[in-house]
């Protein structure tokens, strides 16, 4: 938790020092805005953030939301995702091309069924997860269309990504005869719209 | 510009791939969508072990905690298939995070076996939404069947689950179970089956006296079978009842119980 208080604070203050060079938008205004489907963090989830590290990673939050039909309930699904390009082709103009992202997020699940730490009736460490909280890390791709008519617009794109959490990762892990790495992991896609300075 | 569309088409390839594959898309990690095809498996398999020509002599296997141990469960199967049983009883936490892959993967393996596969409900199945998938895939958590003049009446024994509210086990249910056996001329015994032993502190302990009561005032219960404990335990119960506590599927090792009008053989099968 604290590490994510860290990260946070320190994307907010990197935003800060940027606008003492460009005065142009109001500094707590996200850089992008996205809509995913699946992913583990809900059948749709609307998030926006920040780019980080010159611009070569991504720091999002978002809201997704589980329909009953899919779970055993209305579940609402909040996000902190770190993405990192790791492999980007420039050198075409009106495109940016990411062929390898890599990244981790962790998914908080609302609602009393999911507890976060082990309830007080249980002996202690009687369970070592918690229900609420998953960590994933995923690599993935995306492609992204410069808009250059657009004043609002910086460019809009499209990306997918292929995770685990690590419940999955510590079954396959003992598991390596009956389970494929492709049976522990999950898909998400989603589309970014990247905002002008 | 037709270079730039060439290598966003080809760029979209490998995406449209993965949008055909669409069960990789996982909306949470507990979502309990299954197929048709994983649904209601406790009935069916209900079905087949009633559509059994009948015999003298009654063999089941008891094994149970499959939890998280998908290559010593694939090796089970081969070993039970080996054995000429009846069916086979899994005593609960088939899974170890309530995950619906987990209940899936235990099936995938589980529906290798020769004969059909009675899953209970275990602690660790509760976890998360779990219960939801149990319910959708195997069905009720309380339920009975009847094979070789035996009723075995399966219930929910995880109290610590529920936080000890008094109601799990169902003990209104199991005295129901109970009483519709006495006039029953065809049924001559009982067997209850489920994931904790009453002894055990995870049993509500307020509820053991009376659940083990109605056991004995019952007079047709002959043995408790049950798992949770990972470790394999022969012992008394309530008045003199055995009572059967296979350990993990992990441990490579299963029970193999043999009916015989009064006579129990429980035989250990390592593999």
């Amino acid at each position: 938790m604290v590490a994510l208080v860290f990260l946070v604070a320190s994307c907010l203050s990197a935003k800060a020092q940027d606008t003492t060079i460009s005065q142009k938008r109001y500094w707590l205004l996200p850089d992008h805005a996205k809509f995913q489907y699946a992913g583990s963090m809900g059948m749709f989830s609307l998030g926006g953030g920040y780019k980080l590290f010159r611009q070569r990673s991504d720091l999002d939050i978002y809201a997704g939301l589980l329909p009953k039909r899919s779970g055993h309930d209305n579940v609402l699904i909040a996000t902190l995702k770190f993405t990192h390009r790791v492999w980007k082709i420039d050198r075409f103009p009106d495109w940016e091309l990411v062929p390898l992202t890599a990244g981790f997020y962790i998914t908080y699940s609302f609602g009393t069924e999911f507890s976060t730490d082990l309830p007080d009736h249980y002996p202690s460490k009687y369970y070592w997860w918690s229900e609420a909280v998953r960590p994933n890390i995923f690599i993935g791709s995306r492609v992204s269309r410069k808009l250059k008519r657009s004043n609002t617009i910086e460019s809009i794109g499209v990306y997918v990504d292929l995770g685990t959490n690590e419940l999955k990762l510590v079954s396959y892990i003992q598991n390596t005869d009956y389970l494929a790495v492709w049976d522990i992991l999950h898909a998400g896609i989603g589309v970014t719209m990247t905002f002008k300075e | 510009m037709n270079k730039y569309s060439l290598a966003g088409g080809l760029y979209f390839l490998p995406v449209a791939v993965l949008v055909a594959s669409c069960s990789l898309f996982e909306y949470h990690p507990f979502e309990t969508r299954l197929k048709e095809s994983e649904k209601h498996l406790n009935a069916k398999a209900i079905k087949r072990i009633q559509s059994l020509p009948v015999t003298d002599t009654l063999r089941f296997i008891l094994t149970g905690d499959t939890q998280r141990f998908y290559d010593e469960t694939e090796d089970f199967v081969a070993s039970a298939n080996q054995q000429n049983v009846h069916f086979v009883i899994v005593a609960g936490d088939i899974t170890d995070f309530g995950l619906r892959e987990e209940f899936e993967w235990v099936h995938h393996i589980l529906s290798d076996l020769e004969p059909p596969y009675i899953a209970l409900i275990g602690n660790h199945d509760l976890v998360g939404a779990g219960a939801t998938v149990f319910k959708e895939m195997y069905g009720p958590t309380d339920f009975s069947f009847v094979s070789g003049g035996a009723k075995f009446i399966c219930h929910n024994t995880n109290s610590l689950e529920y936080d000890f509210n008094g109601k799990i086990p169902d003990l209104e249910w199991l005295q129901s179970e109970l009483a519709s056996l006495s006039g029953d001329p065809d049924v001559d015994k009982a067997f209850m089956v489920a994931h904790v032993p009453p002894y055990h502190p995870d049993f509500d302990p307020a509820l053991r006296n009376a659940y083990e009561d109605l056991m004995t005032s019952s007079g047709k219960v002959k043995l408790g079978l049950y798992a949770h404990e990972h470790a394999y335990n022969d012992t008394l119960m309530a008045d003199n009842i055995r009572c059967i506590v296979t350990t993990t599927v992990q441990e490579r090792f299963y029970v193999v119980v043999k009916v015989c009008q009064d006579f129990y053989g429980i035989e250990l099968v390592h593999f």
